[in-house]
């Protein structure tokens, strides 16, 4: 009885089927370009990362400055989306967390591919013992509350063992050693299926080495399903960081985390909710472009989904 | 059926050691942590601490604590808040599950309940405007995190329409007055909801497109009830494949909205331990967790084959 | 959002004495018209943490459970040293070394009991050897090391008298010790109860409501843990009237929101017993608003936050310096430039606007270390490290070679609200006023003290709140050589043989020497004095007898609630 799959992505393993490998590309790309939908998710995506490459540059206002104004202004034409409780301004802070968003989303869905890929790989490739040991961990760590382990890796591992300084990087690694599971199990069950195709079986009498064979022919052939696993991994990396921020596990103040923001503000939703809406809005919008880009992505790269 | 039993002992049985083992690798990572729970900035002395750490056995060597906890745990023990002298942890959190389980259910509740609605009407009004608003309000739902929509509904019911509600949705005291529990809830179900709104559309669909269906709904209405019916126990299926995980994610997500709303729960007790420091909570919480996912995808997998008679074990 | 204050203080209490309006338009302010239910309800964050006195170091137990406990001696509002269970002052040697405390006859457990010289004795032993953090109140006294360390049960300069007498023998002369004695770790507890129940130093006697006997006005008649407890006055209680309260119900109620949303609804009496606070966003609306702020209260209480530097170099001779690098703040030389650099650089107004919730949660500390209102404060604007000067801090900077010379600089605090809230300001305003980039870093509280004591840390959070209204509490444990709460590690052989001096004369002939201790301090700026505590109580307008004085909430007995 298999694994019930994650909640992002239910049904991977049955939509995928193997494309046509010169096409794919092109291909995909026709098909993104007619979904409204993924477009608009990119077109945000594409600002998000403006927005992020800007505040490394400039803010309107640097984004640790407190009393800047009074505290708790609501939005005015000096500060167009406020200034919070410390007297900070919102607009700038905002900005300073798109960079931290981009980072995190990133980095998460580098770090986990790398985790994730060689695995998959091995256990599709080799099969048997390999495959046996490999998804017996997959299973495993499917059975444990990610997130919350994730939680507990974040603050071991800076808090406590100081391994790692408690920052962006800590979030991502504790975030990708509890959600490679994905990328691993999609990457195993293509290279169970193209080691048996025709190009692989010719490559493998030629007398290609095995690992020639997993990176020259087998891993090219399933990036496609890869970048979208990867790209439904943004959004949840994202939400990690705001979840733990939001409860104060996160990053280190004055870091302007969207969670970090949403946590200061909610206690004063009554008289200033700008403070908290902001944030929120801003990380629902990046949440769902995210998702509706990794939508179009897999439509595009599914034959299955053609309309 | 007795293939079954057999198949729930074995499961039961892993269950228990997966709990053990992921609890013992948070209790091992915790108590690699220098320092512990007694310091403070008051008059402590070394005697002063050497008497706490005695009292809780944490003088002891590594392996003999861990040994100690692992007997303690198997019967069902798992030791004394640190923070709170004397309060023991199993009933503590015996009674704190109970409260996020109402919750949970009520969440999981609106997850199907709302969902399967949803997706079942847009499946049914395909490419007419009931479809486009419920696709699109599964689209946009899915991408806001829980405690986004706990935020804009204690925005909502909590200060905006005070009046009405008097604040019963928010305050926690004597928790298990039914009224404070559907706000949460929602909150807690709704992005879930979208999901699998998506899904039942989906397969709807498809059911709908077969050849049966279609010739059972050019005869009439019976028939197309009873069909229906059929199309929904099909669209169930790849709801039920996923009720483990979004049970993991309804767990997860009460982390957050307990701490919202207040709520007394296991998620509301796991941060403030974490914040604390009261790390045999934390530990004590986890093998909670760790127990609840294992039995929820236990339960789904049992339930699985009564819906799909493709699949026996 | 809860401050972990131990214990606040300040200021001699306004008597706190509420004239309130009763409900219904009446001027009543005598009582006269109760309510039918005089039932005392507030909430707390957190339950309990100790619920037997040989343990208890937290605010919020002490303030709790000074209801069901006494000891010999009490501060009243004033924070003065009252007999309680003894009988009169006690009788002091000549050479300051016995103590003999006659105890009142009529005094009795609520189960009945009477107390006897016995269960004090008993009750002293015990916690000497529990080792609680406040054992060291016994410290002074004969015998006390073996017990600590376990090599006997029984403090040999406890001697029993009579059933209602017995003398205390110290090993030097300690002016402060007798304050002490007021202390919650000097409270009596039943010998006959405690045995019963197993060990002297068991303490499972405590959590039980049956066992948990006292000889407060009130007794527990019901607890689940971090849910609720229950209280209700003691029958016939030994000490006379316990107030009209016929029962105090106690919720625990993480979330400070939702607390507050039940107590505007009518749920609970007040807010505030028990070390409680308002969210910054609440206390505000609570602060500005014409009518709600008739149902505030701001008490000063007795803590002060300051920034501290390390002061460990080669020549510093704390124990806990050895092997240390020298830290940039340490020395007469560059280090003070720099920490009179830091401290100048504050801008405490602004401070005290975004962290303490514009001044509703703590008032700037201008007067050093010893808190506003305490014996040993220095008077308003004493010290002059505390007036903002961004020109000069910059110029201090330049002297002592830069921002090169302090190098990277990481703030560290234990995780709180505040604490965040104080750190993101200091570091928004060394940057802006300094050029100085600070890091800010949290850490649990057990990992930071252990730290900060061993002089971890170059630069901290630090804050003490006061046991009792003496400068002797301030000096010991924070200033004085290896002094056991210090994280500045300074060492001051001048400021060691003042305080042992001082330490041994009772209070009124020791005053100035501890003023000029506290000068002495200010002088060196061996700490940036950031605020003073503030203690929030909310309470309906027909409530009467909320509030408290610097250390303590008021007695639940002086609660009375009117008709509304």
């Amino acid at each position: 009885m298999a694994q019930a799959a994650p909640v992002i992505q239910p049904d991977l393993e049955l939509s995928y089927e193997v494309p046509e490998q010169v096409t794919l590309l092109t291909d995909a790309w026709r098909r993104l370009r007619r979904n409204r939908l993924a477009l608009l998710g990119g077109a945000i995506i594409a600002v998000l990362f403006m927005v992020a490459l800007i505040s490394i540059v400039w803010t309107p206002y640097p984004v640790w400055l407190q009393a800047v104004g009074p505290t708790y202004q609501p939005p005015s034409l000096h500060h167009l989306l406020g200034l919070d409780q410390a007297g900070r301004d919102i607009l700038s802070r905002i900005m300073g967390g798109a960079l931290i968003t981009v980072e995190v989303g990133i980095g998460s869905a580098v770090i986990l591919s790398l985790i994730g890929i060689p695995l998959g790989l091995l256990a599709g490739f080799y099969r048997g013992r390999v495959d046996t040991v490999i998804s017996f961990f997959i299973n495993i760590w499917y059975g444990i509350p990610d997130l919350l382990v994730a939680l507990i890796l974040v603050f071991v591992l800076s808090d406590a063992l100081h391994l790692i300084p408690r920052g962006v990087f800590v979030i991502i690694v504790a975030f990708s050693l509890t959600r490679w599971m994905d990328v691993a199990r999609l990457v195993r069950g293509q290279s169970l299926a193209l080691r048996e195709r025709e190009f692989v079986e010719a490559a493998r009498m030629a007398g290609g080495r095995d690992l020639a064979l997993i990176f020259r022919h087998i891993f090219p052939n399933a990036l496609g399903p890869i970048i979208v696993q990867a790209t439904f991994a943004i959004p949840a990396a994202v939400l990690f960081e705001a979840f733990l921020s939001f409860l104060g596990l996160g990053l280190p103040p004055p870091t302007p985390s969207w969670g970090a923001m949403a946590s200061d503000g909610y206690h004063g939703m009554d008289f200033a909710p700008h403070i908290v809406l902001a944030p929120t809005i801003a990380l629902s919008i990046t949440l769902m472009a995210f998702n509706w880009l990794g939508d179009g992505l897999r439509d595009a790269f599914d034959p299955r989904m053609r309309r | 059926m007795r293939g079954t039993l057999l198949y729930i002992g074995q499961r039961l049985i892993l269950i228990a050691i997966t709990t053990v083992l992921v609890s013992s690798i948070v209790f091992l990572l915790l108590h690699q942590i220098p320092g512990n729970a007694f310091l403070n900035e008051t008059r402590t002395t070394p005697q002063a601490l050497a008497a706490d750490l005695r009292h809780y056995g944490l003088d002891l060597p590594l392996q003999q604590q861990y040994v100690n906890w692992v007997t303690a745990v198997v019967h069902g023990n798992l030791g004394e808040s640190l923070v709170n002298r004397g309060v023991q942890i199993t009933p503590l959190l015996v009674r704190e599950t109970s409260v996020s389980a109402t919750v949970g259910f009520f969440a999981l509740f609106v997850t199907i309940g709302l969902g399967m609605l949803l997706g079942v009407f847009a499946a049914l009004r395909q490419n007419t405007w009931v479809d486009y608003v419920a696709s699109s309000a599964a689209v946009v739902g899915y991408s806001i995190p829980a405690f986004v929509i706990a935020i804009f509904m204690l925005l909502i019911f909590g200060h905006y329409f005070f009046v009405w509600t008097q604040g019963t949705v928010y305050y926690n005291v004597g928790w298990g007055d039914w009224t404070q529990v559907p706000v949460p809830a929602i909150a807690l179900g709704l992005p879930y909801a979208s999901y699998v709104a998506r899904l039942t559309r989906a397969s709807m669909l498809e059911t709908i497109r077969t050849d049966y269906v279609r010739t059972a709904w050019a005869k009439g209405l019976k028939a197309r009830i009873v069909v229906l019916r059929h199309a929904l126990r099909n669209a169930l299926i790849p709801v039920v494949t996923i009720l483990g995980p979004l049970v993991t994610g309804i767990i997860t997500g009460s982390v957050v909205i307990e701490n919202i709303f207040g709520i007394p729960g296991l998620g509301k007790e796991f941060v403030t331990s974490i914040l604390a420091r009261d790390y045999n909570i934390v530990i004590g919480v986890f093998t909670f967790y760790a127990a609840l996912v294992g039995l929820a995808n236990l339960t789904v997998d049992v339930i699985y084959p009564a819906l799909d008679p493709r699949i026996r074990y | 959002m809860r401050r972990i204050a131990l214990f606040r203080s300040l200021a001699v209490a306004m008597g706190t004495v509420w004239v309130v309006a009763a409900c219904g338009g009446g001027g009543g302010t005598g009582g006269q018209n109760l309510a039918s239910d005089q039932t005392l309800s507030f909430p707390m964050v957190d339950d309990v943490g100790d619920l037997d006195p040989a343990h208890m170091s937290a605010a919020v137990d002490i303030d709790i459970f000074r209801n069901t406990y006494s000891g010999l001696y009490k501060f009243d509002d004033q924070l003065n040293e009252q007999p309680d269970i003894a009988d009169g002052q006690p009788q002091i040697s000549s050479d300051g070394l016995t103590y003999t405390f006659k105890m009142k006859h009529n005094a009795k457990f609520s189960n009945g009991d009477n107390v006897k010289a016995d269960d004090f004795i008993f009750s002293w032993d015990r916690a000497a050897a529990i080792q609680g953090d406040y054992a060291s109140v016994f410290q002074p006294v004969v015998g006390y090391d073996d017990v600590s360390n376990g090599k006997g049960d029984h403090m040999s300069g406890l001697k029993k008298i009579d059933d209602y007498s017995f003398s205390a023998t110290l090993t030097a002369p300690a002016g402060y010790w007798f304050t002490e004695v007021a202390l919650w770790t000097a409270w009596v507890v039943d010998k006959k109860v405690v045995l019963a129940a197993g060990k002297a130093t068991d303490s499972t006697w405590a959590s039980t409501p049956e066992t948990a006997i006292g000889t407060g006005q009130f007794k527990m008649t019901a607890r689940t843990p971090k849910q609720s407890i229950d209280f209700a006055p003691v029958a016939n209680w030994w000490g006379g009237s316990t107030g009209t309260v016929t029962k105090v119900h106690i919720e625990i109620v993480a979330d400070q929101k939702a607390q507050l949303t039940k107590y505007e609804s009518g749920g609970y009496t007040l807010i505030g017993f028990a070390n409680q606070s308002l969210t910054p966003e609440d206390v505000i609306r609570y602060h500005s608003d014409a009518q709600l702020s008739k149902q505030l209260t701001l008490q000063p209480s007795a803590r002060t936050t300051w920034v501290g530097f390390n002061q460990c170099s080669s020549s510093n001779q704390s124990k806990d310096c050895k092997g240390k690098p020298t830290s940039p703040f340490a020395g007469d030389g560059n280090g003070k430039l720099l920490r009179e650099a830091f401290s100048l650089a504050i801008d405490r107004d602004q401070l005290v606007d975004i962290a303490c919730s514009k001044g509703t949660a703590c008032v700037k500390a201008t007067g050093g270390v010893i808190t506003k209102g305490l014996k040993g404060y220095l008077g308003d604007n004493g010290d002059p490290w505390a007036a903002f000067d961004a020109n000069k801090a910059k110029q201090l900077l330049q002297q002592a070679g830069g921002a090169a010379a302090v190098g990277n600089l990481t703030y560290t605090y234990n995780a709180s609200a505040f604490n965040k809230a104080v750190c993101d300001n200091l570091a928004s305003q060394w940057r802006q006023n300094l050029g100085v980039t600070v890091q800010c870093a949290s850490t649990d509280r057990a990992s930071f003290f252990h730290a900060r004591s061993k002089c971890g840390y170059s630069i901290f959070r630090h804050s003490w709140g006061a046991d009792y209204d003496h400068p002797q509490d301030w000096m010991d444990f924070l200033f004085v050589t290896d002094a056991g709460s210090h994280g500045e590690c300074y060492s001051n052989s001048n400021l060691d043989s003042m305080a042992k001096d001082a330490n041994s004369k009772p209070l009124s002939q020791s005053l100035d020497t501890y003023k000029a201790m506290n000068k002495i301090l200010v002088d060196n700026t061996v700490t940036a004095n950031l605020v003073y505590g503030v203690q929030q109580y909310v309470a309906h307008p027909y409530v009467q007898g909320a509030g408290g004085n610097a250390l303590y909430d008021n007695y639940w007995s002086d609660v009375k609630i009117l008709q509304h």
